[in-house]
């Protein structure tokens, strides 16, 4: 029979049952559309999988879809279990694909692991540098209204739940910087999602740090070499603005789609209730925070504890 | 927009039926230290944890073929070969390489673990003149060493004139593998650059099988990965420690080794630390039931 819409597919799973296959998984990739619908047929019932389509022609995606539902058989979960943990598994492994040759992108059946196995150092090294804006005193002019950030992404990153950072930020708190909370995954909203852009455009830029917006900083970043950015948020169309949290996501793409390079440090002038910000990147948040003492005037090393 | 690079390694190999040495512990080993594994197969083995049964080679045209593919197409940096079985294998091995610039590890191996021969006997001269003198780290063990420096081996002085001699033989750099010296701790000799590195560690008591196979693959992977000459030899060393001691106990013979321990361990970390009772331990192991 011929598949053209998702019917045709449980109608395939089920002829492909009769004809004993005990469970029958109908991958949809190659049907149209912007999300991707796999249908599992087992014991007479349908289980749908949906999923946003991952823009890439990847290359063994069927053979690590059916070795993930092996190893998870091999695991001891049950068949309807197993296909929806490979499913899962097959998210990360296609989007964050290895592009080493001139034609499809081999899926990467690594990348979960790889975060996991990240988690503990990127917690480590947010913590660290978050000792280091508190126990710096050339921070404390720069620490913003807000609250001042400090991110880190794993390498393999999606969503916020991928960047840890500092639960409640860093605030001013008499005369020094005092981290609120602890570093934790999904702390933070805004310097996550201008990481997650960064990192579109450089997988290695993976660490953000957010200060309150300051000229002679800007002059000095500019004078150590480093790409400084800028966007204005009075150009944001009012289609963006409407949606929640798209304006940074917006303004780093605009400074990078005008400039045509990834920034060191990218900065606004905010408008009516926003702060005027400066964000630093860089690989690590350790580097981060380098990057911007280099940049700040000395001043005598106050330690708080 | 800013171009970024996976490295990239290859092994030319045998497989390994059990999944424990061969191509499939080589890209295994690759996968675990981050690098993206691509493979030429020499030989199909039919083979278990006790033994080999059956060999395949494979054509030496379509060995060479499956090199030539992969280079056209993706940078790798460089490579590893393990069973090369015949002369005619290791004729067109050589040749292939030598029309690219690839940094070789060379195990040059004779015997599985279990003792199965891998490489023709009458072959085995071939594999001295032809792989040998291109190796940019080769990795004999014991008897390797002593069949490829025609000497016995019995002490570590032993190990370290054999070195000299291969590296005479035109390898560029000599790891000898001490494994099966007798004594409470193992030795490794690198020689390099007119220079000897010792590795001293505590011997592991078990009988492991692909621990050639993921030693010179973890070598192969941390040059990929830009590390020099020493440096790879010893991360890989340090590497080698956990996969022996936290082998896989899968069959009724060899145990092979495990080189994704340190990397699970890695995963654990935060896991523990941040306990989510929802999560199970991620282990490769299990109760038996």
């Amino acid at each position: 029979m011929k598949i053209r819409t998702i019917d045709h597919m449980k109608k395939a799973a089920s002829i492909i049952g009769k004809l004993g296959a005990k469970a029958v998984v109908v991958k949809g990739g190659h049907l149209e559309g912007a999300d991707v619908t796999d249908i599992l047929h087992h014991d007479g019932e349908f289980k749908i999988f949906t999923k946003p389509r991952v823009e890439v022609e990847a290359h063994g995606g069927g053979c690590t879809f059916s070795a993930a539902i092996a190893a998870y058989l091999a695991l001891d979960y049950g068949v309807v279990e197993a296909v929806t943990k490979a499913e899962e598994f097959m998210q990360n492994a296609i989007a964050f694909g290895s592009r080493v040759g001139k034609g499809r992108v081999p899926v990467n059946p690594t990348a979960s692991l790889f975060n996991e196995a990240e988690k503990h150092r990127v917690l480590e090294d947010v913590s660290a540098a978050t000792k280091m804006i508190e126990g710096h005193s050339e921070f404390l002019p720069y620490i913003a209204e807000v609250g001042t950030q400090v991110a880190m992404a794993l390498p393999y990153a999606s969503t916020k739940r991928h960047v840890a950072a500092v639960e409640g930020r860093i605030v001013k708190f008499g005369e020094r910087a005092r981290a609120v909370g602890c570093a934790r995954f999904g702390a933070s909203d805004h310097v996550a999602r201008i990481i997650l852009t960064v990192m579109k455009h450089d997988p290695l830029k993976r660490a953000a740090l957010n200060l309150r917006y300051d000229q002679d900083l800007v002059e000095a970043f500019k004078k150590l070499g480093r790409v400084v950015l800028s966007f204005d948020r009075k150009l944001e169309p009012p289609e963006v603005k409407a949606m929640e949290g798209r304006t940074l996501v917006w303004g780093v793409e605009e400074a990078i789609k005008a400039t045509g390079r990834v920034p060191d440090v990218v900065y606004d002038l905010g408008e009516v209730g926003k702060e005027p910000m400066i964000r630093v990147l860089g690989n690590s948040a350790m580097d981060v925070v380098e990057k911007t003492l280099a940049s700040m005037k000395p001043r005598k090393h106050g330690n708080p504890h | 927009m800013i171009e970024t690079e996976v490295p990239c390694a290859m092994t030319i190999a045998g497989s390994d039926s059990c999944g424990g040495a061969g191509i499939e512990a080589d890209l295994k080993t690759f996968a675990a230290l981050g690098v993206f594994g691509t493979c030429a197969i020499t030989a199909i083995t039919a083979q278990n944890t006790q033994g080999v049964y059956d060999i395949l080679p494979i054509p030496p045209s379509m060995v060479k073929r499956q090199i030539e593919v992969v280079l056209e197409d993706i940078s790798v940096k460089a490579a590893k070969t393990g069973m090369l079985y015949s002369k005619e294998i290791m004729e067109a091995v050589a040749k292939t390489l030598d029309r690219h610039e690839l940094r070789v590890v060379v195990d040059p191996v004779f015997r599985a673990g279990t003792g199965s021969l891998l490489i023709r006997e009458e072959d085995k001269e071939a594999l001295i003149t032809t792989v040998v003198p291109r190796s940019f780290v080769i990795t004999p063990n014991k008897y390797e060493a002593e069949d490829i420096a025609q000497m016995k081996i019995r002490t570590i002085d032993h190990m370290k004139k054999a070195a000299s001699i291969i590296g005479k033989l035109g390898a560029k750099a000599v790891v000898v593998k001490g494994g099966h010296l007798e004594g409470a701790d193992v030795t490794d000799i690198l020689h390099h650059d007119g220079e000897f590195k010792i590795f001293t560690k505590p011997r592991v008591e078990v009988e492991a099988h692909g621990g050639g196979c993921t030693f010179s693959a973890a070598i192969a992977a941390y040059l990929a990965l830009d590390y020099g000459v020493v440096e790879a030899v010893t991360k890989a060393e340090e590497f080698m420690q956990n996969a022996i001691a936290f082998g896989s106990r899968v069959g009724k013979g060899r145990v092979p080794v495990n080189p994704t321990a340190s990397l699970f361990n890695e995963a654990e970390k935060h896991r523990r630390l941040f306990l989510d009772p929802l999560l199970s331990p991620q282990t490769n192991m299990k109760l038996k039931t």
